[in-house]
C-alpha cells in the first residue's frame, strides 16, 4: 500500500478512456494495490455519464446466475459434449438419468459380469439376459409419464419431441459404455461385442412400438420374451450363445434398421410416447 | 486509508465460500467499477465487457476458495477477468479489440513523473513511453497484465511469434534506454 494516490485529473482521464498509455499503465498498477483510489473510480463512474457497461444490470445477472441451482454433473458433461445448455437440462431431467438409477443399473450389470467371471457358463446366461435389457428399460423409463411428471410440460412445450426422445435415448445408451468395456475384458471376444446388437435392436423396437402403445408395454413384452428365450436356450441347449447365432442376429439388425424408419414415419404421432393424447 | 483493507477483501472472499451473497455484493461494489474500466480499455465492445465482468464474478463466487491468500485480492480478480476476456475473444472472432493507444495529446510531466517515480516505475515509465505502440501493447499484455505469450497473442490478435519477437525487442530497448539514462 502506498501513501501516494493518483491525481484526480489522471484518474478521470483513465476512467473516461483518454489517458495516455504510460499514465494508464501506472494508474492500473496502482489501482491493484490501492483501495482508496479504487473507491474514487467507483465514485467517478457512479457520478459521471455511463460509458462502460451498466454495473447494476451486470450485478443482477451475476446474482441470478449464482442463485441458480448448480448444474448437475450430467448436464456439465452433456454441455461439454456440445449440447446446448437448454437441451442438456431437458435431457438430464429424465428419471432414468438420475444418479441412483444409473448406479442400480451399473451394479446389476457388475454382478452379471462378476458372475460371468466366476462361473463361466452360468454367468454368461446372466449377462446375456440382463445386459441387452438395461438400455431398453432405461429408454422406457426415460419417457413414461408414470416416471416423470415433467413429461406433461415437455410435450406441451414447443420443442420437437423426436429430438428430445433421440437425445435422451442416446444419453441412456451412453450408460451402457462402461458395461461394454467391462465385457470386453472378461467375456469371450465374440460375445462381448455381439450383445450390443440385441440391445440396440430392442431399443429401436421399443422406440418404434411406443408410437402405438407407449413405451411401457413394448418394453415389458420384449423383456419377458427375451428372458424366456435366454432361459430356454440355457436350459435346453446349455448354451445361451445360440441366441447370438447368425439367423438371430439378422433379426436384431432388422429391428435396428426398421425401428428408426418407423419412428420417423410416425413421428407425428409422438404424443403417444408419453401416452398423452 | 484503513490498514485492514487488504485483509478485509480476504474476509469477504472467505464469506463467499460460505455462500454469503451480501459479501458478494460488497466485493462487487468495490471491484466491479475499476475492473470494468480496465477491461474496457482492452476491448471496445460494451456488451463483451459486461459479459466478461459477469463471468468474472460468477467465477469468483464459485472458486473463492481457490484464492491462496497471497497477494492482493484485486490482482487475483484482474487475473481472472483478463483470462475471461481472452477466452471470450477466442470464442467470438468478430469482436474488435482496441489496442490503438491514443497518442499523447498533452503531457503532464509533473503529475505523471511523480506518479511513476513514487509509485512504481521511476525511469521505466519514460522508457516505456519511448516504445512504439505495438511494443507497448505487448509489454502491457505480458508484463503488466500477466498473460502468457499465447494469451497475449489472442488478446492482441497477432501470431505468438510476433508477441515473442516484439516482447524481446521491447525488453532490449527498455534495457538500453535504462542503461543510458539510468539513475545517477
Amino acid at each position: 500500500m502506498s501513501a501516494y494516490h493518483v491525481a484526480p485529473l489522471d484518474l478521470r482521464g483513465w476512467v473516461e478512456g483518454h489517458a495516455e498509455a504510460v499514465a494508464a499503465m501506472s494508474v492500473e498498477q496502482h489501482l491493484v494495490r490501492c483501495e482508496q483510489c479504487r473507491a474514487s473510480v467507483a465514485t467517478l463512474i457512479a457520478s459521471g455519464p455511463a460509458a462502460g457497461p451498466d454495473l447494476d444490470a451486470v450485478w443482477m445477472a451475476v446474482r441470478d446466475e449464482v442463485e441458480l441451482p448448480p448444474r448437475s454433473w450430467l448436464e456439465g458433461v452433456l454441455t461439454r459434449l456440445g449440447l446446448p445448455p437448454a437441451d442438456a437440462i431437458l435431457v438430464s431431467a429424465a428419471p432414468a438419468l438420475r444418479g441412483s438409477w444409473l448406479c442400480a443399473v451399473a451394479l446389476a450389470l457388475l454382478f452379471a459380469v462378476g458372475g460371468a467371471m466366476s462361473i463361466r457358463q452360468g454367468g454368461m446366461t446372466l449377462f446375456l439376459t440382463f445386459a441387452p435389457l438395461a438400455p431398453v428399460l432405461g429408454v422406457a423409463l426415460a419417457f413414461g409419464p408414470e416416471a416423470s411428471p415433467a413429461l406433461e410440460q415437455e410435450s406441451a412445450a414447443p420443442y420437437p419431441l423426436v429430438r428430445l426422445v433421440l437425445l435422451r435415448t442416446c444419453t441412456v445408451l451412453l450408460t451402457a459404455l462402461p458395461v461394454v468395456l467391462l465385457g470386453q475384458a472378461v467375456l469371450p471376444e465374440r460375445v462381448s461385442l455381439l450383445w450390443l446388437l440385441p440391445a440396440a435392436g430392442f431399443t429401436a423396437a421399443v422406440l418404434a412400438l411406443s408410437t402405438w402403445f407407449g413405451p411401457w408395454r413394448p418394453a415389458l413384452t420384449i423383456t419377458l420374451v427375451w428372458v424366456a428365450c435366454t432361459s430356454t436356450a440355457a436350459l435346453r441347449w446349455h448354451d445361451v450363445e445360440v441366441l447370438l447365432a447368425g439367423r438371430y442376429l439378422v433379426l436384431y439388425v432388422l429391428m435396428l434398421v426398421l425401428g428408426p424408419v418407423v419412428l420417423v414415419l410416425r413421428a407425428r404421432r409422438f404424443g403417444t410416447v408419453g401416452r398423452i393424447s | 486509508m484503513r490498514p485492514d483493507s487488504a485483509s478485509d477483501d480476504q474476509a469477504l472472499l472467505e464469506a463467499l465460500t460460505g455462500g454469503d451473497l451480501g459479501a458478494m455484493r460488497l466485493l462487487y461494489d468495490r471491484h466491479a467499477p475499476w475492473l470494468s474500466v480496465r477491461l474496457a480499455r482492452r476491448c471496445n465492445d460494451r456488451e463483451v465487457v459486461a459479459d466478461v465482468l459477469q463471468d468474472t464474478f460468477v467465477a469468483v463466487w464459485r472458486s473463492a476458495d481457490r484464492y491462496r491468500g497471497d497477494g492482493d485480492v484485486a490482482a487475483w480478480l484482474w487475473g481472472i477477468a483478463i483470462r475471461r476476456l481472452v477466452s471470450r475473444l477466442r470464442a467470438r472472432r468478430d469482436v474488435l479489440v482496441l489496442q490503438d493507444i491514443p497518442e499523447p495529446q498533452e503531457y503532464h510531466p509533473t503529475v505523471e513523473d511523480e506518479l511513476l517515480q513514487r509509485v512504481e516505475y521511476g525511469d521505466v515509465g519514460r522508457a516505456i513511453a519511448a516504445l512504439s505502440p505495438e511494443m507497448r501493447a505487448v509489454i502491457q499484455a505480458t508484463v503488466l497484465d500477466g498473460l502468457t505469450t499465447r494469451e497475449a497473442a489472442r488478446l492482441l490478435e497477432i501470431p505468438e511469434n510476433t508477441v515473442k519477437t516484439r516482447a524481446h525487442r521491447a525488453k532490449a530497448r527498455l534495457r538500453a534506454s535504462l542503461a543510458e539514462g539510468g539513475p545517477p
